[in-house]
Protein backbone atom coordinates (compact mmCIF):
# COMPACT_ATOMS: atom_id res chain seq x y z
CA UNK A 1 0.00 0.00 0.00
CA UNK A 2 1.44 3.70 -0.97
CA UNK A 3 1.92 5.83 1.84
CA UNK A 4 -0.90 8.88 1.23
CA UNK A 5 1.54 11.28 2.42
CA UNK A 6 3.80 10.07 -0.28
CA UNK A 7 4.64 13.14 -2.57
CA UNK A 8 3.82 13.14 -6.50
CA UNK A 9 7.38 13.62 -6.75
CA UNK A 10 8.58 10.99 -4.98
CA UNK A 11 5.99 8.83 -6.25
CA UNK A 12 7.41 9.89 -9.77
CA UNK A 13 11.10 9.05 -9.36
CA UNK A 14 10.18 5.12 -8.11
CA UNK A 15 8.14 5.12 -11.21
CA UNK A 16 11.65 6.02 -13.45
CA UNK A 17 13.41 2.92 -11.64
CA UNK A 18 10.31 0.98 -13.21
CA UNK A 19 8.22 0.67 -9.70
CA UNK A 20 4.28 -0.17 -11.08
CA UNK A 21 2.74 0.61 -7.38
CA UNK A 22 3.98 3.77 -7.85
CA UNK A 23 2.80 4.03 -11.54
CA UNK A 24 -1.09 2.46 -9.70
CA UNK A 25 -0.52 5.42 -7.18
CA UNK A 26 -0.21 8.02 -9.36
CA UNK A 27 -2.99 6.86 -11.77
CA UNK A 28 -5.36 7.06 -8.75
CA UNK A 29 -4.87 10.22 -7.86
CA UNK A 30 -5.34 11.81 -11.15
CA UNK A 31 -7.58 9.67 -13.37
CA UNK A 32 -10.89 11.80 -11.79
CA UNK A 33 -9.11 14.82 -12.80
CA UNK A 34 -7.68 14.22 -15.98
CA UNK A 35 -11.02 12.53 -16.81
CA UNK A 36 -12.76 15.59 -16.16
CA UNK A 37 -10.42 17.73 -18.25
CA UNK A 38 -10.36 15.64 -21.46
CA UNK A 39 -14.18 15.98 -21.21
CA UNK A 40 -14.20 19.78 -20.76
CA UNK A 41 -12.00 19.88 -23.46
CA UNK A 42 -14.64 18.46 -25.95
CA UNK A 43 -13.48 14.38 -25.89
CA UNK A 44 -15.62 12.31 -26.71
CA UNK A 45 -13.81 9.15 -25.22
CA UNK A 46 -12.35 10.80 -22.11
CA UNK A 47 -11.63 6.90 -20.78
CA UNK A 48 -9.63 6.39 -23.70
CA UNK A 49 -7.84 9.54 -23.76
CA UNK A 50 -6.63 9.33 -20.05
CA UNK A 51 -5.48 5.52 -20.38
CA UNK A 52 -3.56 6.59 -23.07
CA UNK A 53 -1.80 9.61 -21.34
CA UNK A 54 -1.19 7.10 -18.46
CA UNK A 55 0.85 4.99 -20.40
CA UNK A 56 2.76 8.09 -22.60
CA UNK A 57 3.42 9.04 -18.86
CA UNK A 58 4.95 6.22 -18.18
CA UNK A 59 6.82 5.84 -21.39
CA UNK A 60 8.29 9.51 -21.31
CA UNK A 61 8.64 9.58 -17.33
CA UNK A 62 12.31 9.74 -17.40
CA UNK A 63 11.40 13.30 -19.50
CA UNK A 64 10.01 14.47 -16.60
CA UNK A 65 12.49 16.90 -13.96
CA UNK A 66 11.53 16.44 -10.63
CA UNK A 67 12.37 20.09 -9.49
CA UNK A 68 8.86 20.80 -11.42
CA UNK A 69 5.57 20.29 -10.38
CA UNK A 70 4.34 16.84 -11.54
CA UNK A 71 0.83 17.94 -11.61
CA UNK A 72 1.69 20.26 -14.20
CA UNK A 73 3.95 18.15 -16.28
CA UNK A 74 1.14 15.31 -16.34
CA UNK A 75 -1.59 17.93 -17.35
CA UNK A 76 0.54 19.06 -20.67
CA UNK A 77 1.01 15.64 -21.65
CA UNK A 78 -3.00 15.15 -20.99
CA UNK A 79 -3.62 18.39 -22.64
CA UNK A 80 -1.53 17.71 -25.83
CA UNK A 81 -2.69 14.42 -25.86
CA UNK A 82 -6.17 15.31 -25.50
CA UNK A 83 -5.81 18.27 -28.27
CA UNK A 84 -4.07 15.72 -30.71
CA UNK A 85 -7.11 13.04 -30.44
CA UNK A 86 -9.74 15.91 -31.35
CA UNK A 87 -7.49 17.23 -33.45
CA UNK A 88 -7.02 13.87 -35.74
CA UNK A 89 -11.05 12.23 -35.35
CA UNK A 90 -12.31 15.71 -35.83
CA UNK A 91 -14.19 15.32 -32.30
CA UNK A 92 -15.71 18.03 -30.32
CA UNK A 93 -18.91 17.05 -28.40
CA UNK A 94 -21.03 19.48 -26.29
CA UNK A 95 -19.54 20.62 -22.65
CA UNK A 96 -19.60 17.28 -20.64
CA UNK A 97 -22.01 16.23 -18.55
CA UNK A 98 -19.03 16.58 -15.83
CA UNK A 99 -19.43 20.31 -15.50
CA UNK A 100 -22.92 19.76 -14.80
CA UNK A 101 -22.22 17.52 -11.86
CA UNK A 102 -19.23 20.16 -10.73
CA UNK A 103 -21.40 22.92 -10.74
CA UNK A 104 -24.44 21.47 -9.04
CA UNK A 105 -21.84 20.19 -6.47
CA UNK A 106 -20.36 23.66 -6.26
CA UNK A 107 -22.25 26.39 -4.37
CA UNK A 108 -20.01 29.30 -6.27
CA UNK A 109 -20.46 29.87 -9.80
CA UNK A 110 -17.12 30.08 -10.76
CA UNK A 111 -17.66 33.02 -13.24
CA UNK A 112 -19.20 35.42 -11.14
CA UNK A 113 -21.35 37.14 -13.41
CA UNK A 114 -23.37 34.14 -15.32
CA UNK A 115 -25.90 32.94 -13.40
CA UNK A 116 -27.17 29.80 -14.28
CA UNK A 117 -25.88 26.06 -14.59
CA UNK A 118 -28.43 26.47 -17.89
CA UNK A 119 -26.54 29.42 -19.08
CA UNK A 120 -22.56 27.92 -18.89
CA UNK A 121 -23.84 24.30 -20.45
CA UNK A 122 -24.92 26.27 -23.03
CA UNK A 123 -22.42 29.20 -23.39
CA UNK A 124 -18.94 26.96 -22.90
CA UNK A 125 -19.22 24.69 -25.66
CA UNK A 126 -19.19 27.39 -27.95
CA UNK A 127 -15.70 28.76 -26.43
CA UNK A 128 -13.13 28.40 -29.17
CA UNK A 129 -10.52 25.41 -27.59
CA UNK A 130 -7.98 28.41 -27.08
CA UNK A 131 -9.96 29.69 -24.82
CA UNK A 132 -11.77 26.70 -23.11
CA UNK A 133 -8.71 25.49 -22.44
CA UNK A 134 -7.40 27.95 -19.58
CA UNK A 135 -11.12 28.75 -18.71
CA UNK A 136 -11.37 25.23 -17.57
CA UNK A 137 -7.99 24.91 -15.84
CA UNK A 138 -8.40 27.69 -13.74
CA UNK A 139 -11.90 27.99 -12.81
CA UNK A 140 -12.89 23.84 -13.01
CA UNK A 141 -9.19 22.40 -11.95
CA UNK A 142 -8.41 24.63 -9.58
CA UNK A 143 -5.25 25.64 -11.43
CA UNK A 144 -3.11 28.74 -10.46
CA UNK A 145 -2.13 31.05 -13.35
CA UNK A 146 1.46 29.65 -13.31
CA UNK A 147 0.25 26.39 -13.42
CA UNK A 148 -1.96 26.83 -16.10
CA UNK A 149 0.53 28.88 -17.74
CA UNK A 150 3.34 25.81 -16.95
CA UNK A 151 0.52 23.47 -18.79
CA UNK A 152 0.08 25.48 -21.47
CA UNK A 153 2.96 26.65 -22.24
CA UNK A 154 2.23 29.93 -22.20
CA UNK A 155 3.06 33.20 -20.62
CA UNK A 156 1.20 34.02 -17.62
CA UNK A 157 0.19 37.19 -19.64
CA UNK A 158 -1.42 35.31 -22.37
CA UNK A 159 -2.75 33.13 -20.30
CA UNK A 160 -4.55 36.30 -17.94
CA UNK A 161 -5.52 37.83 -21.05
CA UNK A 162 -7.21 34.75 -22.74
CA UNK A 163 -9.22 33.78 -19.62
CA UNK A 164 -10.45 37.15 -19.09
CA UNK A 165 -11.49 37.61 -23.29
CA UNK A 166 -13.27 34.13 -22.88
CA UNK A 167 -15.49 35.38 -19.46
CA UNK A 168 -16.36 38.63 -21.87
CA UNK A 169 -16.76 35.90 -24.60
CA UNK A 170 -19.04 33.81 -22.46
CA UNK A 171 -21.16 37.09 -21.27
CA UNK A 172 -22.01 37.72 -24.76
CA UNK A 173 -22.71 34.25 -25.74
CA UNK A 174 -24.67 33.70 -22.52
CA UNK A 175 -26.59 37.12 -23.53
CA UNK A 176 -27.63 36.05 -26.95
CA UNK A 177 -28.68 32.79 -25.72
CA UNK A 178 -31.79 34.54 -23.47
CA UNK B 1 -0.41 -3.89 -2.50
CA UNK B 2 -1.96 -0.68 -3.98
CA UNK B 3 -6.68 -1.15 -4.97
CA UNK B 4 -6.17 -0.06 -8.84
CA UNK B 5 -8.90 1.61 -10.45
CA UNK B 6 -10.17 0.17 -13.52
CA UNK B 7 -8.34 3.00 -15.68
CA UNK B 8 -5.21 1.71 -13.74
CA UNK B 9 -6.29 -1.92 -14.08
CA UNK B 10 -6.15 -1.51 -18.17
CA UNK B 11 -3.25 0.19 -17.86
CA UNK B 12 -1.06 -1.94 -16.47
CA UNK B 13 -2.33 -4.98 -18.49
CA UNK B 14 -1.64 -3.08 -21.77
CA UNK B 15 2.35 -1.87 -20.17
CA UNK B 16 2.29 -5.99 -19.52
CA UNK B 17 0.95 -7.31 -22.36
CA UNK B 18 2.30 -4.91 -25.37
CA UNK B 19 6.15 -4.79 -23.35
CA UNK B 20 5.75 -1.51 -23.09
CA UNK B 21 9.06 0.24 -21.60
CA UNK B 22 10.22 3.06 -20.22
CA UNK B 23 12.21 5.25 -22.67
CA UNK B 24 16.06 5.67 -21.29
CA UNK B 25 16.79 9.27 -20.22
CA UNK B 26 19.45 9.86 -22.82
CA UNK B 27 16.89 9.94 -25.46
CA UNK B 28 15.37 13.02 -23.59
CA UNK B 29 19.19 14.87 -23.54
CA UNK B 30 19.78 13.28 -27.16
CA UNK B 31 16.62 15.55 -28.32
CA UNK B 32 18.07 18.34 -25.83
CA UNK B 33 20.64 18.65 -27.11
CA UNK B 34 19.69 18.37 -31.01
CA UNK B 35 17.14 21.19 -30.18
CA UNK B 36 20.16 23.37 -29.05
CA UNK B 37 22.30 22.10 -31.85
CA UNK B 38 19.10 23.40 -34.43
CA UNK B 39 18.96 26.30 -32.87
CA UNK B 40 22.63 27.34 -33.02
CA UNK B 41 22.58 25.53 -36.89
CA UNK B 42 19.50 27.38 -38.09
CA UNK B 43 21.42 30.84 -36.96
CA UNK B 44 24.69 30.23 -38.56
CA UNK B 45 23.35 29.12 -41.46
CA UNK B 46 20.89 32.39 -41.42
CA UNK B 47 23.58 34.48 -40.76
CA UNK B 48 25.65 32.96 -43.60
CA UNK B 49 22.82 33.78 -45.96
CA UNK B 50 22.44 36.89 -44.95
CA UNK B 51 26.24 37.80 -45.26
CA UNK B 52 26.02 37.09 -48.39
CA UNK B 53 23.04 39.49 -48.93
CA UNK B 54 24.87 42.06 -47.30
CA UNK B 55 27.95 41.45 -49.56
CA UNK B 56 26.09 41.49 -52.59
CA UNK B 57 24.19 44.95 -50.99
CA UNK B 58 27.69 46.22 -50.03
CA UNK B 59 29.75 45.74 -52.71
CA UNK B 60 28.15 47.16 -55.78
CA UNK B 61 30.58 49.10 -57.55
CA UNK B 62 30.02 49.45 -61.23
CA UNK B 63 27.51 47.66 -62.56
CA UNK B 64 25.50 47.39 -59.13
CA UNK B 65 21.82 47.13 -60.83
CA UNK B 66 22.61 43.72 -62.36
CA UNK B 67 25.36 42.83 -59.65
CA UNK B 68 23.20 41.45 -56.71
CA UNK B 69 21.17 39.26 -59.62
CA UNK B 70 24.62 38.30 -60.50
CA UNK B 71 25.90 37.60 -56.62
CA UNK B 72 22.39 35.92 -56.01
CA UNK B 73 22.82 33.34 -59.59
CA UNK B 74 26.31 32.33 -58.68
CA UNK B 75 24.96 31.25 -55.17
CA UNK B 76 23.74 27.89 -54.46
CA UNK B 77 20.03 28.44 -55.19
CA UNK B 78 19.01 26.88 -51.52
CA UNK B 79 21.26 29.67 -49.81
CA UNK B 80 18.88 32.33 -48.85
CA UNK B 81 16.00 29.76 -48.67
CA UNK B 82 18.01 28.05 -46.41
CA UNK B 83 18.45 30.75 -44.17
CA UNK B 84 15.02 32.36 -44.20
CA UNK B 85 13.78 28.64 -43.48
CA UNK B 86 16.83 28.32 -40.56
CA UNK B 87 15.53 31.40 -38.76
CA UNK B 88 11.90 30.21 -38.84
CA UNK B 89 13.08 26.63 -37.48
CA UNK B 90 15.19 28.48 -34.95
CA UNK B 91 12.74 30.35 -34.12
CA UNK B 92 10.31 27.03 -33.31
CA UNK B 93 12.96 25.20 -31.68
CA UNK B 94 13.28 28.23 -29.06
CA UNK B 95 9.22 28.68 -28.44
CA UNK B 96 8.81 25.08 -28.07
CA UNK B 97 12.14 24.88 -25.80
CA UNK B 98 10.61 24.28 -22.07
CA UNK B 99 11.93 27.85 -20.86
CA UNK B 100 10.77 29.97 -23.35
CA UNK B 101 7.00 31.00 -22.34
CA UNK B 102 7.78 31.90 -19.08
CA UNK B 103 10.70 34.62 -20.80
CA UNK B 104 9.28 37.97 -22.44
CA UNK B 105 8.71 37.36 -25.70
CA UNK B 106 10.44 40.52 -27.28
CA UNK B 107 13.58 39.68 -24.86
CA UNK B 108 13.75 36.05 -26.58
CA UNK B 109 13.11 37.03 -30.40
CA UNK B 110 15.38 40.43 -29.73
CA UNK B 111 18.21 38.05 -28.67
CA UNK B 112 17.95 35.76 -31.47
CA UNK B 113 18.02 38.31 -34.13
CA UNK B 114 20.98 40.12 -32.06
CA UNK B 115 22.65 36.67 -32.57
CA UNK B 116 22.00 36.37 -36.13
CA UNK B 117 23.48 39.54 -36.68
CA UNK B 118 26.74 38.87 -34.35
CA UNK B 119 26.58 35.91 -36.27
CA UNK B 120 26.93 38.09 -39.81
CA UNK B 121 29.59 40.64 -37.99
CA UNK B 122 31.53 37.61 -37.22
CA UNK B 123 31.69 35.60 -40.42
CA UNK B 124 34.40 38.70 -41.60
CA UNK B 125 35.97 38.86 -38.68
CA UNK B 126 36.92 35.25 -38.14
CA UNK B 127 37.97 35.53 -41.85
CA UNK B 128 35.05 32.68 -42.74
CA UNK B 129 34.04 34.90 -45.70
CA UNK B 130 37.65 33.65 -46.89
CA UNK B 131 36.45 29.94 -46.45
CA UNK B 132 33.00 31.03 -48.38
CA UNK B 133 35.18 32.53 -50.88
CA UNK B 134 37.39 29.03 -51.28
CA UNK B 135 34.34 27.31 -51.27
CA UNK B 136 33.14 29.56 -54.96
CA UNK B 137 29.73 31.25 -53.14
CA UNK B 138 30.61 33.94 -54.34
CA UNK B 139 33.83 33.47 -56.40
CA UNK B 140 32.36 34.82 -59.58
CA UNK B 141 30.63 38.06 -58.22
CA UNK B 142 34.57 39.11 -57.65
CA UNK B 143 35.96 37.87 -60.28
CA UNK B 144 33.47 38.41 -63.15
CA UNK B 145 30.65 40.53 -64.13
CA UNK B 146 27.34 40.22 -65.86
CA UNK B 147 28.97 42.28 -69.09
CA UNK B 148 31.00 39.87 -70.70
CA UNK B 149 33.91 41.30 -71.83
CA UNK B 150 35.13 40.28 -75.21
CA UNK B 151 38.97 39.13 -74.80
CA UNK B 152 40.63 40.36 -77.49
CA UNK B 153 39.28 43.99 -76.28
CA UNK B 154 41.62 44.77 -73.57
CA UNK B 155 43.50 47.61 -74.16
CA UNK B 156 47.13 47.68 -72.77
CA UNK B 157 46.93 50.24 -70.24
CA UNK B 158 44.17 47.85 -68.49
CA UNK B 159 46.84 45.06 -68.87
CA UNK B 160 49.25 47.15 -66.97
CA UNK B 161 46.59 47.94 -64.27
CA UNK B 162 46.22 44.11 -63.80
CA UNK B 163 50.00 43.76 -63.56
CA UNK B 164 50.60 45.62 -61.21
CA UNK B 165 47.86 45.10 -58.74
CA UNK B 166 49.21 41.08 -59.21
CA UNK B 167 52.22 42.41 -58.55
CA UNK B 168 51.39 44.38 -55.43
CA UNK B 169 49.45 41.23 -54.12
CA UNK B 170 52.12 39.06 -54.85
CA UNK B 171 54.73 41.39 -53.09
CA UNK B 172 52.13 41.63 -49.89
CA UNK B 173 51.55 38.00 -49.91
CA UNK B 174 55.54 37.26 -50.01
CA UNK B 175 56.13 39.74 -47.14
CA UNK B 176 53.41 38.42 -44.65
CA UNK B 177 54.77 35.14 -45.66
CA UNK B 178 58.90 35.87 -44.62
CA UNK B 179 57.10 37.58 -40.99
CA UNK B 180 55.08 34.29 -40.49
CA UNK B 181 58.36 32.01 -41.06
CA UNK B 182 60.56 34.45 -38.87
CA UNK B 183 57.99 34.69 -36.03
CA UNK B 184 55.74 31.88 -36.29
CA UNK B 185 51.79 31.81 -37.19
CA UNK B 186 51.05 35.06 -35.53
CA UNK B 187 47.97 37.13 -35.62
CA UNK B 188 47.12 38.78 -38.12
CA UNK B 189 49.49 37.79 -40.62
CA UNK B 190 48.00 34.41 -40.44
CA UNK B 191 45.09 35.32 -41.36
CA UNK B 192 45.76 38.47 -43.72
CA UNK B 193 48.09 36.02 -45.53
CA UNK B 194 44.84 33.51 -46.16
CA UNK B 195 42.86 36.99 -47.44
CA UNK B 196 46.00 37.48 -50.18
CA UNK B 197 45.77 34.03 -51.55
CA UNK B 198 42.05 35.17 -52.05
CA UNK B 199 42.96 38.34 -53.56
CA UNK B 200 45.51 36.56 -56.16
CA UNK B 201 43.01 33.93 -56.99
CA UNK B 202 40.23 36.72 -57.98
CA UNK B 203 42.83 38.43 -59.95
CA UNK B 204 44.73 34.89 -61.68
CA UNK B 205 40.71 34.58 -62.46
CA UNK B 206 40.78 38.06 -64.42
CA UNK B 207 43.62 36.70 -65.84
CA UNK B 208 42.39 33.39 -67.39
CA UNK B 209 39.30 35.01 -68.16
CA UNK B 210 41.33 37.26 -70.70
CA UNK B 211 43.42 34.79 -71.81
CA UNK B 212 46.83 36.05 -70.44
CA UNK B 213 49.62 34.02 -68.88
CA UNK B 214 50.12 35.29 -65.32
CA UNK B 215 53.92 35.56 -63.86
CA UNK B 216 54.92 33.66 -60.78
CA UNK B 217 55.55 35.24 -57.55
CA UNK B 218 58.86 36.64 -57.96
CA UNK B 219 58.98 38.05 -54.22
CA UNK B 220 58.43 34.56 -52.48
CA UNK B 221 61.19 33.66 -50.03
CA UNK B 222 63.18 36.51 -51.43
CA UNK B 223 61.93 39.64 -49.01
CA UNK B 224 63.50 40.00 -45.54
CA UNK B 225 61.16 40.06 -42.70
CA UNK B 226 61.59 43.04 -40.14
CA UNK B 227 63.21 42.98 -36.67
CA UNK B 228 60.12 42.84 -34.55
CA UNK B 229 56.50 41.75 -34.94
CA UNK B 230 55.72 45.77 -34.09
CA UNK B 231 58.11 46.91 -36.78
CA UNK B 232 56.26 44.30 -39.09
CA UNK B 233 52.60 45.40 -38.32
CA UNK B 234 53.78 49.19 -39.07
CA UNK B 235 54.93 47.77 -42.29
CA UNK B 236 51.45 46.03 -42.85
CA UNK B 237 50.24 49.59 -42.14
CA UNK B 238 51.88 51.28 -44.61
CA UNK B 239 51.61 48.56 -47.53
CA UNK B 240 47.82 48.23 -47.03
CA UNK B 241 47.73 52.39 -46.84
CA UNK B 242 49.74 52.49 -49.78
CA UNK B 243 47.56 49.38 -51.29
CA UNK B 244 44.27 51.32 -51.20
CA UNK B 245 46.00 54.57 -52.85
CA UNK B 246 47.33 52.48 -55.72
CA UNK B 247 43.85 51.08 -56.73
CA UNK B 248 42.33 54.45 -55.86
CA UNK B 249 44.64 56.55 -57.83
CA UNK B 250 45.93 54.88 -60.74
CA UNK B 251 45.07 51.21 -61.20
CA UNK B 252 40.80 51.47 -60.84
CA UNK B 253 40.76 54.56 -63.15
CA UNK B 254 43.38 52.75 -65.45
CA UNK B 255 40.44 49.98 -65.88
CA UNK B 256 36.87 52.21 -65.84
CA UNK B 257 35.73 50.67 -68.79
CA UNK B 258 36.05 47.36 -67.75
CA UNK B 259 33.18 46.57 -65.14
CA UNK B 260 34.56 43.37 -63.97
CA UNK B 261 38.01 44.39 -63.43
CA UNK B 262 36.54 47.20 -61.34
CA UNK B 263 34.35 45.44 -59.10
CA UNK B 264 37.05 43.04 -58.34
CA UNK B 265 39.45 46.27 -57.65
CA UNK B 266 36.75 47.95 -55.86
CA UNK B 267 36.55 44.64 -53.73
CA UNK B 268 40.11 44.14 -53.20
CA UNK B 269 40.66 47.99 -51.70
CA UNK B 270 37.36 47.35 -49.85
CA UNK B 271 39.25 44.63 -47.87
CA UNK B 272 42.22 46.12 -47.32
CA UNK B 273 41.20 49.23 -45.69
CA UNK B 274 38.19 47.62 -43.67
CA UNK B 275 39.85 44.23 -42.73
CA UNK B 276 44.08 44.67 -43.13
CA UNK B 277 44.16 47.99 -41.68
CA UNK B 278 42.26 47.54 -38.94
CA UNK B 279 43.79 44.79 -38.02
CA UNK B 280 47.44 45.59 -38.56
CA UNK B 281 46.65 49.21 -36.74
CA UNK B 282 45.34 47.06 -33.43
CA UNK B 283 48.68 45.11 -33.56
CA UNK B 284 51.14 47.96 -33.94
Amino acid sequence: MVDKNITDNALSIQLQSGNLTALTALINRYEKPLLRYATHLGCSEPEDSVQETFIKMYQNINSYDPTRKFSSWLYRLAHNHTISRLRSRHLTLPFADYLDSWLVSNDTDPLDTLATTSDLLHCLPKLAPHYRAPLTLHYLEDKSYQEVSDILRLPIGTISARINRAKKIMRSICKNNH
Amino acid sequence: MQKQSLIAGKVIKEINTKKIKIKPRWIFVFGTTLAVLGVVVSMASSAVGLYLLQFALLHPGRGADRKLDYVLSTLPWYVLPLSLVSMAVGWHLLKKFDFSYRKNRLVVTALFILGIALGVAMIPLTNLDDLLYARGYYRSALTSDIITNNPSTLKPNAVEALSRALDDEYKALATYDAIIKKFGTVRPFSQIIQSEETHISSLLGLYEKYGLTAPDNPYLGKITAPETLSLACSLGVKAEVANAELYKTELIPQVAEYPDITTVFNNLMDASQSKHLPAFSRCR
